[in-house]
């Protein structure tokens, strides 16, 4: 009789060990999930940042732009032809 | 310790007891069924799609549109479109009003649409807008507004290239030039999965590992086209159609060695990035629109003359007044020539030398020779609504249009097809179909004999020499080229307008680039090609020439005046 209440207490403290490890973990993965996400959307914001920048970027860099900024704020211009030497070996 | 005997039992009664006890559970049963699926469906329903399994949409972007140095043309960056459930908003439309107010709406006119069609289960009401005033929507926290993800086009290099690269339509398809010839290229395919989303509409667990369908996001297209060559060009192609009130113009830079188009633009034009609603700068001219070339011909004329044998660089022909009648119809000279030998025949571009060229040969050999070039076929770039332009069959030639052909009437190219066909020359008499990527080089094959290509190249390079003061001239580098003046063809009569163009390529020693300008329709003084054309074609060239690092190869010292010189006037004016 002993042994068997003993098996009894036995089996029955593992499967409370057993459940109460079923929502540990089941809760542990909600949050590394929940993680997840908000990483998967953060891959997404900077995706869509970068998009923007680089059309900020090429904003900043079109051609007519710097065309303008070099002629009329820095006062430069195409030399020349008789100003260019070609120098040959 | 049962009875030994025991009393007889009332089967009948256990019946009647068990039957009404599974009775009663039945109609209870079915009580709460119908309270559940019938009373409180509304309820249920809803709650169970707050947290049930569902698949949903993993939006991807259309591939992006790059330069041949990676610099952008064509980019989607995410934008949030706004769309409501009708049903839910009938009865909040004081955050109606709102909402038109933050999305910058007509009230009225949002409520009228959303009474009209409130048996439609989503609708966009703005779409494409930023990011950040899609947050202040959703602070709104309004129900049956819905937000989905989509994506915007956007075309930094704006007009310059705009009728080459094309644009998409609000569905994100490709509608015109190259975003609509490679759309199976850029589109992405849009993914789906299954997820548990729970009470707040957050997704909390991924069923399957694997998603249902990957998303596969589009590729991106890396073109040919050098965004700051193709600037410049469309700079000078601009500004000559400005100062010689042309009605349009086209011009395309194509690299000898790989048939890479590094440039292509036309006028009109317009912004990609705003609305489209002009439709006359739509069209890629350079590769859609068709003319009668004219002068910018006779070189093939020549080839053929080369290739029949009868003829070298320096066989003479006499042209002789100046006037020559074939089949009742008179052609004439700019004056009379007298004897020229075949270089000079291109360099006076003498319509009588090339029309006797080519009469003494078959017709067939001619039209042979055209064909062999590339004229009346598609180039093989591949663009759509690329026209292939017309050679009319040798059969149906008659005398006069034999000798019409021979100075580039009657037959109706592209400006890419002009410069595929001068590349030849360029690339010792090996056609290589032009293409819009970059490292997609077709194959070339041999079309001509490369002496001959060899003899072409330095009569065309006598054109711009021999005649002072040509407008293609470029200093330092040697340039070979031709000019052209067709007459435009109206109503079945020639008119009072021309198609002025040069067609060139740079150095003789070593092409590498080829270059062809076309201008419709110059209303000013002057509409010789040679001086609307060729000024342009020298522009393009020069800065092509530098921006690819190609050695001078004709340097020509006289230019400078003099180091003094050179150190006082640096032409640098002080902007402060």
């Amino acid at each position: 009789m002993s042994v068997q209440n003993g098996l009894t207490l036995l089996l029955a403290g593992i499967l409370i060990w057993v459940l109460v490890g079923y929502v540990y973990n089941k809760n542990e993965t909600r949050k590394v999930f929940a993680e997840t996400q908000k990483i998967e959307k953060q891959i997404l914001d900077v995706n869509a940042e970068f998009a923007r920048l680089q059309i900020e970027k090429s904003t900043l860099v079109a051609n007519n732009r710097i065309e303008k900024a070099a002629r009329e704020q820095l006062g430069m211009k195409m030399p020349e032809e008789k100003q260019i030497l070609v120098i040959t070996r | 310790m049962r009875k030994s005997n025991p009393k007889p039992v009332n089967i009948s009664l256990r019946i009647a007891i068990v039957m009404a006890f599974m009775l009663c559970c039945f109609v209870v049963i079915v009580v709460q069924a119908f309270k559940i699926q019938v009373q409180g469906a509304d309820f249920y329903l809803s709650q169970g799609e707050k947290r049930h399994v569902r698949e949903v949409e993993i939006p991807v972007s259309r591939g992006a549109i790059y330069d041949r140095n990676n610099e952008p043309l064509a980019l989607s960056t995410p934008m949030v479109s706004v769309g409501v459930v009708p049903g839910k908003l009938l009865d909040q439309f004081s955050k109606v009003e709102q909402l038109a107010e933050v999305l910058d709406l007509n009230a009225d006119e949002l409520k009228q649409i959303i009474t009209s069609r409130k048996d439609r289960k989503f609708l966009y009401i703005k779409r494409r807008i930023t990011p950040s005033l899609a947050e202040s929507v959703k602070a709104l926290n309004m129900k049956g507004v819905e937000f989905r993800t989509e994506f915007k086009r956007f075309y930094p290099a704006g007009e310059t290239l705009a009728n080459v690269v094309g644009f998409t339509d609000v569905e994100d398809v490709g509608q015109e030039g190259l975003e609509r010839t490679y759309d199976n290229w850029l589109t992405g395919q849009s993914g789906k999965k299954t997820v548990v989303k729970d009470l707040l509409g957050q997704v909390v667990a991924d069923i399957d590992v694997d998603e249902l369908e990957p998303a596969k996001p589009g590729k991106d297209l890396h073109l040919s086209i050098d965004r700051r060559l193709q600037y410049a060009a469309y700079l000078e192609l601009k500004k000559a159609v400005y100062l010689h009130q042309a009605t349009s113009g086209s011009a395309v830079v194509l690299d000898v060695k790989t048939g890479e188009i590094l440039a292509m633009v036309n006028q009109p034009s317009f912004n990609p990035n705003g609305s489209r609603e002009i439709s006359d700068g739509l069209r890629n001219r350079s590769v859609a629109d068709i003319y009668e070339p004219g002068s910018v011909m006779k070189p093939f004329a020549v080839v053929a003359a080369l290739e029949s044998a009868e003829y070298t660089p320096q066989s003479v022909v006499n042209t002789s007044p100046g006037e020559y009648e074939i089949d009742g119809f008179v052609i004439h000279d700019f004056r009379d020539y007298g004897e020229l030998s075949l270089v000079d025949i291109l360099v006076k571009s003498s319509n009588i030398g090339v029309a006797k060229l080519v009469l003494g040969l078959g017709k067939e050999h001619l039209w042979d020779v055209y064909h062999r070039f590339g004229f009346g076929q598609a180039s093989g770039s591949g663009f759509v609504g690329e026209s292939a332009g017309y050679l009319p069959h040798h059969e149906r030639w008659r005398t006069a249009d034999h000798a019409a052909l021979s100075r580039g009437y009657n037959l109706s190219v592209t400006t890419l097809q002009l410069a595929t066909a001068y590349s030849v020359f360029a690339n010792k008499g090996r056609l290589r179909p032009p293409t819009f990527i970059k490292g997609n080089i077709n194959e070339d094959k041999a079309i001509i004999d490369p002496m001959i290509a060899r003899q072409l190249t330095d009569m065309l390079a006598h054109v711009v020499n021999d005649n002072e003061g040509h407008k293609a001239f470029i200093p330092n580098y040697s340039v070979a080229g031709k000019t052209g003046t067709a007459r435009v063809a109206e109503n079945g009569g020639y008119s009072d307008k021309y198609i002025s163009s040069f067609v060139g390529f740079s150095p003789v020693s070593a092409p590498r680039l080829v270059v062809a300008v076309s201008i419709n329709d110059p209303k000013g003084e002057d509409y010789y090609g040679g001086l609307v054309a060729a000024p342009v074609f020298s522009e393009i060239m020069k800065t092509g020439l530098r921006l690819l690092n190609v050695p001078a190869d004709q340097i020509n010292r006289t230019l400078v005046d003099n180091e003094k010189d050179l150190n006082s006037d640096t032409g640098v004016t002080d902007a402060g």
